[in-house]
């Protein structure tokens, strides 16, 4: 989905201005019926806490502070320094974009990234079950804001706070021939390296310190695995459960994953005339890459949002949504999977620390 | 004559290995069918559940119809050449020499596939999949060919394969007239139909005698072109001393298995080499191969298959047309869907002899593909629409000519008027959809060859041979676990019960007070028809004196069955008269510039290559390595037990020199269909570029009406056969015979 929709984000931001800034999530506050609120199965769009294998109210608050919100989309933090994850369409699409434009960027110094001028992102600091949905708070702190949520069919209201950050700096975006391959649309099997990272600073200019994160992983998804992604949508918020399925197209059956070997297939297959025709130094910037590395996948299920964390029950990040496919089975969430983006990052490009701040990061990889 | 693939194998029945398409299900769904009980074989397509009215002249103007020049296809015949259409579509100027190399270096691989000459000993190329049954005819003890694939280090390595031979089409004679004569003598449908079928075969005696005078190789076959509008006599070269010389892993030379079958894009090495030998022992002298191109091709460039498509409907009218959508396609999918559902519960549930029911599952499933492709293709307004616009255009030329018009004016009311009485029949037929066939029950099936095999000697039979074929047919059949026996007598039950109502006579004597299910679990516990042993044993003591629970079963059912299959057969002979009266009508408006329907002997059909759009994006005119393994790695982690995307050991570590960019599978626009497999595609220099072994998905409806717009044949391309017998088959020997040729080629 290339025009991701800044609509709502806009909406959000201007709609409820910061009105508050009160500190109040705990696990007794938010009680178990937060958890029922948020289970959303993509199938039913019912089930129970049990059914579909949420584990506690603790896990679905980390999977909100951890999903940052920003216009139209949603990125999620990967690191306890502010490093987050999203589309890379997400950041491309913005009108502030500017710089780099359509080439590969990337910083693997702190001192090499980008700030985003005039980008806004937000991430949750609290929320509060409430009485009256109709009562209003008085705007606190200048970098807070607060909306109220619906619960998922409970008629329950929670009181969501957020805290607002201006400094984001943009860490790596791919070159666009990679991000757009083929230039295709609503498609999967699909061979796009969509994806963008960047950091939030605070606002004395220094790293965003934060304790709710996705552990990166960079295994590939499992065939009829479970995944969740946690979603922020217009007056609700809620934990989408899906599975890493395989459907009917074509007259045989999806991959679960493609590979980057995908890529360079069709690079030779359409010829250099074509949309997945690569420049030289990046078909041997795809070349340099273990070729077998899971790079899109796609999950049962409209994605309601791109650039959100795709994460499997413990709550380690297996990818990010960037688009929707059609299918014969309607829409199905695509993502662009956490091991294309380190097979990318790890030997062609050698982005040292940022691979090295991933995998610190990641509970996996220290087994 | 040539009515299918096997002899007498009857119409019925190869409809549906027509339906199987070009592709490896070919070769599964004739093994799945091709076991009719005897020669008043069922005609399995009229089902039907719950009448539709489906008007017989669809609102054409709704539609934007272009007629298309090549509605009824490409698919050329040798005598006919297209020396015209090739002149202006491609600046081909292509003469008798041209077209004389191209048909010498084609062959008939066996009765169901395609094949060519590569080089000038003798060196053949077919498929992987029209050459598994070979292969496991010279598999040794401790050996396992279809797993490990074969190569022969030297020409004395190769291997002879009983009772294989392909065949070379030396000439063609049109023998119209004389069949024509020998029908107009006689009256009434059926009759008419005999003699014209007897006379052909006379006349292939009386030819392949004198033909074998000359020269002991030839062999005549009496083709039957544009519904008998037209009979041609075919000499035939045989070859029967046929080695296998190459043959890949089955998971390459089938690689994506069932689930990738009518699939593009595609990455299937689907290849295998035999050789020729003559009679004292040498390889043939084979002047009349197509040399190698090493180049490949490209796209946009002119190319042409030579092979032997099998069956093609593209010449009847809209009501036979809307008959196949409304009854025929959608109760043999309905049958199959069943069918299918059950074998794959109990495949799943692991239990002894699910290997045989997986075979079944697939083969199947293969041909539910195939059939809901056509079904989908018939639900397409567009498509009946063109035919229907076809048919008016018809309509109108006939007016035009006073003379034309009194000898075929009825000719459309008619054949509107016989589906009206197919559709009255079809109730009580549908009942009987692929009954007797090798995908029902095995105790039904065997119950059906023992009533019949019993009442032919009761009746004083005197052909021994013909009673010996009927009791070899039977007790070829597979075992199936007892449960699987179990529920498909329940589900045949069940549809004649659906098909002749509660309260039928016959159904009720079947039952005999008991429902469905302890009538089948009776059946199931009690029979000793569960296997060929038990069966055998039966044949000789009496099947019909016996004490079986199923003989009283099969006498109340078998009767109806041959009564139902009698009124099938007379109802095709009569639309097989009207459908001659129908082409002998468009031969003589427009003559051969419309190619008969396919007939499972030799054409030419031109095409370019060229990819197109699907899925929501556009498929590329090639796939290469590359894609092989981003397959293998994609679908690896889908099941631990293996899949259909698996690699061997020797391909999953390439030797650096194999190019993975090398080009694998192609599409062009060819016209092919089942019997295609195995087919050369060549250039406009008659080089080889490729090796038909598919059509995709959308291809499938190209049985009713031809399409180039998304509908694509699959070959493998003869790049990566040769990249892959150098690089890592290390065939050395075969790459130089191969690359020589080409070379000597080029040189003249």
């Amino acid at each position: 989905m290339k025009n991701c929709s800044i609509l709502w984000g806009l909406i959000v931001f201007t709609l409820f201005p910061s009105v508050q800034a009160r500190q109040i999530t705990t696990a007794a506050s938010t009680s178990d019926s937060l958890l029922m609120s948020h289970i959303w199965d993509f199938q039913a769009n019912a089930g129970t806490a049990e059914g579909v294998g949420l584990p506690d109210t603790d896990w679905v608050e980390n999977a909100l502070l951890g999903t940052l919100q920003l216009p139209g989309c949603a990125a999620a933090l990967v690191s306890a320094n502010g490093l987050a994850v999203t589309s890379a369409a997400c950041l491309r699409s913005l009108d502030t974009w500017i710089r780099p434009g359509d080439t590969l960027f990337v910083a693997d110094e702190l001192s090499q990234e980008h700030r985003l001028e005039g980008l806004k992102v937000r991430q949750l600091s609290g929320i509060k079950k409430i009485e009256n949905p109709g009562d209003t708070f008085p705007n606190v702190e200048p970098d807070m804001q607060s909306q109220i949520h619906k619960g998922r069919g409970h008629g329950s209201y929670w009181k969501y706070s957020w805290r607002v950050y201006d400094d984001v700096r943009l860490v790596f975006i791919p070159p666009i021939e990679l991000e757009n391959f083929g230039d295709e649309d609503s498609v999967y099997p699909r061979y796009a390296m969509d994806f963008a990272l960047f950091r939030v600073y605070d606002k004395n200019d220094q790293l965003l310190d934060t304790e709710s994160y996705f552990a990166w992983n960079d295994r590939p998804p499992r065939y009829r695995e479970r995944l969740y992604a946690t979603v922020f949508s217009k007056d609700e918020s809620f934990t989408r459960v899906t599975i890493l399925d395989r459907f009917d197209y074509n007259g045989t059956v999806s991959p679960s994953f493609t590979t980057m070997y995908g890529i360079l297939d069709l690079h030779h297959s359409h010829g250099a005339m074509s949309s997945w025709a690569l420049p030289a130094e990046l078909k041997s910037l795809i070349a340099g890459s273990d070729l077998s590395t899971a790079l899109n996948f796609s999950v049962a299920g409209e994605c309601a949002e791109m650039g959100v964390a795709i994460i499997d029950i413990d709550m380690e990040i297996l990818g990010i949504s960037f688009d929707n496919a059609h299918t014969q089975e309607g829409l199905r969430c695509v993502g662009m999977s956490t091991a294309g983006i380190l097979s990318l990052l790890r030997s062609p490009l050698n982005a040292k620390n940022i691979v090295e701040e991933l995998a610190e990061q990641s509970r996996w990889q220290n087994r | 004559m040539n009515l299918g693939y096997k002899g007498y194998i009857a119409a019925s029945l190869f409809c549906l290995a027509v339906v199987a398409g070009c592709t490896p299900a070919a070769v599964e769904v004739v093994n799945v069918v091709s076991e009719p009980l005897i020669k008043e074989s069922p005609q399995t397509s009229t089902a039907l559940i719950g009448e539709q009215n489906s008007p017989f002249t669809p609102s054409v103007d709704q539609f934007d119809v272009d007629l298309g020049r090549f509605d009824g296809g490409k698919m050329w015949t040798f005598d006919n050449p297209p020396v015209d259409w090739f002149a202006e579509e491609y600046g081909l100027d292509a003469d008798s020499a041209w077209f004389a190399k191209a048909r010498l270096g084609a062959l008939r691989f066996g009765t169901q596939c395609s094949a060519s000459f590569v080089s000038g000993q003798g060196l053949i190329l077919t498929n992987h999949h029209c050459a598994r049954e070979s292969i496991a005819d010279v598999t040794l003890e401790g050996e396992n060919l279809l797993e490990t694939g074969f190569l022969a280090e030297t020409t004395s390595d190769e291997r002879k394969i009983p009772d294989l031979y392909v065949e070379q089409l030396w000439e063609i004679t049109d023998v119209t007239h004389r069949v024509h004569r020998a029908g107009n003598a006689v009256r009434g449908d059926n009759e008419r139909v005999m003699v014209r079928r007897n006379k052909a075969s006379e006349i292939e005696d009386e030819m392949t005698l004198a033909a074998k005078m000359r020269d002991s190789t030839l062999q005549v076959e009496v083709v039957e072109l544009y519904s008998g509008e037209r009979y041609a006599a075919y000499t035939y070269r045989r070859y029967e001393d046929v080695r296998l010389v190459m043959a890949p892993e089955k998971q390459l030379g089938y690689f994506g298995g069932e689930k990738d079958n009518f699939t593009f894009p595609r990455y299937t090495l689907d290849m295998a080499f035999f050789r020729a030998y003559d009679q004292s022992g040498n390889p043939v002298e084979t002047p009349n191969h197509y040399a190698w191109s090493t180049n490949g091709a490209a796209v946009d460039d002119a190319v042409f298959v030579v092979g032997n498509p099998g069956s093609t409907s593209r010449l009847g009218s809209v009501s036979q047309l809307m008959f196949e959508r409304d009854y025929t396609l959608i109760h043999q999918v309905e049958a199959l869907d069943h069918r299918a559902e059950l074998l794959r519960f109990y495949r799943d549930m692991e239990e002894p002899g699910a290997d045989v029911v997986n075979n079944m599952w697939f083969s199947v499933s293969n041909s539910l593909k195939a059939l809901e492709g056509q079904l989908d293709g018939l639900r397409n307004d567009t498509l009946i629409a063109r035919r229907s616009a076809a048919v008016n255009q018809i309509r109108e030329d006939l007016f035009k000519s006073d003379s034309l018009s009194a000898r075929y004016g009825t000719i459309f009311q008619d054949l509107d008027e016989l589906q009206l009485s197919k559709r009255a029949e079809a109730n009580r037929l549908s009942a009987f959809t692929f009954f007797g066939t090798s995908i029902g029950s095995r105790i039904l099936t065997r119950a059906l060859y023992g009533y019949y095999y019993a009442n032919l000697q009761r009746r004083g039979y005197v052909d021994q041979d013909a009673i010996d074929e009927i009791r070899e047919d039977a007790m070829a059949l597979e075992d199936f676990p007892a449960e699987v026996d179990q529920i498909l007598i329940t589900l045949r039950f069940h549809e004649l019960q659906e098909a002749l109502g509660e309260q039928d006579p016959t159904m009720r004597s079947i039952l005999g007070g008991l429902t469905i299910d302890s009538l089948a679990a009776r059946i199931v516990a009690t029979t000793v028809l569960r296997d060929s042993a038990g069966f055998a044993t039966l044949l000789d003591e009496g099947f019909l004196n016996s004490n079986d629970p199923v003989v009283p079963v099969i006498s109340a059912l078998a009767p109806l069955y041959f009564t139902a299959q009698r009124q099938a057969e007379s109802l095709k002979n009569r639309e097989d008269l009207l459908v001659a009266e129908f082409a002998s009508l468009r031969f003589a408006l427009y003559g051969t510039n419309v190619p008969p329907d396919a007939s499972f002997s030799l054409r030419i059909s031109d095409g370019r290559v060229g990819g197109y759009v699907y899925n929501g994006t556009y498929a590329p005119a090639f796939t290469t390595f590359y894609g092989l393994y981003d397959h293998y790695y994609a679908y690896r982690n889908m099941n631990t037990t293996g899949t259909p995307w698996d690699l061997p050991e020797r391909w999953l570590d390439p030797p650096n020199s194999l190019p993975l960019s090398t080009p694998l599978n192609m599409v062009s626009t060819n016209d092919i269909t089942g019997g295609n497999s195995g087919s050369p595609l060549l250039n406009r220099d008659l080089e080889i570029v490729g090796l038909i072994f598919d059509g995709n998905i959308e291809s499938l409806s190209n049985v009713y009406i031809f399409s180039d717009q998304t509908a694509r044949a699959v070959s493998v391309d003869t790049r990566a056969i040769l990249a892959s017998l150098q690089h890592v088959y290390g065939a050395e020997y075969l790459v130089t015979e191969i690359t020589e040729s080409a070379e000597r080629h080029r040189s003249h």
